[in-house]
């Protein structure tokens, strides 16, 4: 009726005196924090960046020297290299013209654009380092078998992203190194069997190394590949969820409730919800009560907050500790402006690519596609030919998987030597010398 | 009269199972779809392939024949390319290097890539490194002013092996 006098429940004053307190709660609806198990699960679940995690998770997960979090670590780098890199971006042309003129604006005339570009190199490095330790990790503790066997792939389609975009990256100064590495590299491609030199043509998009190049690998590296590796990392955690979390030796997860030692090893027992390799219990199970009725079969399991996401930001915490100093300290390299008529001598990719650079220094076929390209395939097939399954797997070096142990140890031990010999043995013109005898680097 | 009994043989079920309507129409549609995947991929191939090469031209004027000094070999940088009198003739010899394209430098009696090592003696053969065939050596016309051009998209001696067959010294006129 017109003229009539509402009646609200509350008045104008309260709505505004608990706005703050309303905003926040329509952010947050529900209890956060570690005042009981109910709001420690809610921490975890209702969060979209945190409810990839499982609710809770095993002490083991949390055993520092069982992970050693590369894993984490390789995804923090990933954020701080996509974060320096968008920041970069402001600043950076990608025109041969200019590119190399920018780098030195960033050194002398941006605010902390030369910490930045530090930063940016030397996560990258630090990244394509740690990815491949925690593919060791991976290998080494035996976490790849059923149902792991795909995120293992995925793992490896990680891992050479990881080196896509760190190749496409240090491109861009547009100096002596980015252009003899797009020579050399686009070049490694033109001997793929039957459709090389077109693979060439168009990752160069010409037939002379040029801007056509240039905005190429600009646009693979701060778009294409990052999305990829993107997508790839989500497909990488949500399967950890949902095959159960981390890979756990049997011995180390309450074998007393779940398993059974039979003849064969410990199986799980189909009918028992135990928190093993499947999803342990839903958030209904112990919405009501004060305590988790399933707190007897939470043996061995500690809830995700605060345990788990403590523990990983403090690892962020020191991770990026230790990036800043190392940027604030050691310059990022840049070598001479790019000059066709003269490479530098010697011509030295960074360091994760000397063992490729040292084997295609024998042949370029078997070197740069042929033996790399078995040694990938045979990695990504590792989880379906391996057959030590449910025994060796979730402990570092089980005497069941002596065997693919010892040739996965190989292939990393020849990979560190094929990258000491290119790095600290090759001198000018890639002769053999002896490291005390080597020439300052990015000089001749 | 107005029914069949079931074992009547006009009304027997044939043994062999039909394709129903539904699982036929599954099957066109998902090979349509493949099919315009496919055509989708193709077409963004053809995208990336360039329709026009806009990279520099491969034809350098190199100046005139009493420009090189005798039985030289001078590397002419802007061309990548290595001038070598002798005579009244010129060669010209590539300096990208066969293996992977790194510019090799041209020393006196022979030639060498500072990338992987390839080393190639005076006239361009292999003789050391991982290079799979000789440098190119690429042709040298006189224009009507006298001065001379080389082009390097020409290779005249496009055999896949490590000697090349014969030098290609040409007589300036």
């Amino acid at each position: 009726m017109p003229g009539q006098r509402v009646d609200y429940e509350t008045s104008f004053w309260e709505v505004l005196v608990n706005l703050p307190q309303n905003v926040v709660k329509s952010i947050w609806p529900t209890e956060m924090g570690s005042k009981n198990d109910r709001t420690r699960v809610q921490t975890t679940f209702n969060n979209l960046f945190l409810h990839f995690q499982s609710s809770t998770c095993t002490t083991e997960t949390l055993r520092f020297t069982y992970t050693m979090g590369f894993g984490l670590i390789s995804f923090y780098l990933f954020i701080i290299l996509t974060i320096t890199g968008i920041l970069l971006m402001f600043y950076y042309v990608p025109s041969v013209e200019q590119a190399y003129a920018r780098m030195l604006d960033l050194r002398s005339s941006v605010l902390f654009g030369d910490y930045l570009r530090n930063m940016h190199r030397w996560a990258a490095h630090a990244m394509v380092l740690f990815v491949f330790l925690h593919m060791a990790r991976v290998f080494f503790t035996g976490c790849y078998y059923k149902p792991k066997e795909f995120n293992w792939v995925v793992g490896i389609g990680l891992f050479l992203l990881t080196l896509f975009l760190s190749f496409t990256g240090y491109l861009l100064p547009w100096d002596q190194l980015a252009l003899w590495a797009i020579q050399v590299g686009t070049s490694i491609a033109s001997y793929t069997p039957v459709i090389g030199p077109q693979i060439r043509y168009v990752l160069i998009g010409s037939t002379t190394l040029g801007q056509e190049a240039l905005i190429r690998f600009y646009t693979l590296h701060v778009i294409v590949l990052p999305l990829a590796a993107a997508v790839l990392i989500a497909v990488h955690f949500w399967r950890i969820h949902k095959d159960g979390g981390l890979t756990h030796h049997p011995r180390n997860v309450t074998p007393d409730l779940g398993m059974k030692k039979t003849v064969t090893g410990f199986h799980r027992r189909k009918d028992l919800s135990f928190p093993g390799t499947t999803k342990t219990y839903g958030l209904l199970g112990i919405a009501d009560a004060s305590r988790p009725t399933v707190q007897r079969q939470l043996k061995d399991r500690v809830f995700s907050w605060p345990d788990l996401i403590l523990r990983e930001v403090i690892v962020f915490a020191v991770l990026f500790a230790v990036l800043t100093v190392v940027s604030l300290l050691i310059q990022a390299p840049l070598e001479e402006p790019a000059n066709p008529a003269h490479p530098t001598n010697p011509s030295k990719a960074p360091w994760y690519f000397l063992g490729l650079q040292e084997l295609v220094s024998y042949d370029a076929f078997w070197g740069g596609i042929g033996i790399p390209g078995i040694v990938m395939t045979l990695l990504a097939l590792t989880p379906y030919l391996d057959r030590a399954g449910i025994v060796g797997k979730g402990v570092w070096f089980h005497r069941r998987r002596l065997l693919v142990n010892s040739l996965f140890g190989a292939f990393v031990l020849l990979n560190i030597f094929f990258i000491v010999l290119g790095t600290y043995f090759r001198g000018p013109n890639w002769e053999f010398i002896l490291p005390w005898n080597l020439p300052p680097l990015g000089k001749g | 009269m107005s029914t069949y009994s079931s074992s009547h043989p006009t009304n027997r079920v044939p043994r062999v199972r039909k394709t129903t309507r539904r699982e036929f129409l599954n099957f066109v549609t998902g090979l349509v779809g493949l099919g315009v995947a496919g055509g989708t991929a193709l077409l963004m191939g053809a995208f990336f392939w360039p329709a026009v090469d806009v990279g520099p031209s491969k034809k350098f004027k190199i100046g005139r024949l009493e420009d090189y000094p005798d039985d030289v070999r001078v590397f002419f940088a802007e061309a990548k390319a290595t001038i070598w009198r002798r005579g009244d003739t010129i060669g010209v010899i590539s300096n990208i290097c066969t293996h992977l394209g790194c510019t090799v430098a041209t020393r006196e009696g022979d030639f060498k890539c500072p990338c992987h090592g390839s080393q190639y003696d005076a006239f361009g053969n292999v003789i050391a490194g991982p290079a799979p065939r000789h440098l190119a050596w690429h042709p040298v016309y006189k224009l009507p002013n006298g001065e001379l051009e080389i082009d390097t998209s020409v290779d005249l001696d496009p055999s896949k092996t490590k000697k090349a067959k014969s030098t290609h010294f040409i007589k300036i006129i």
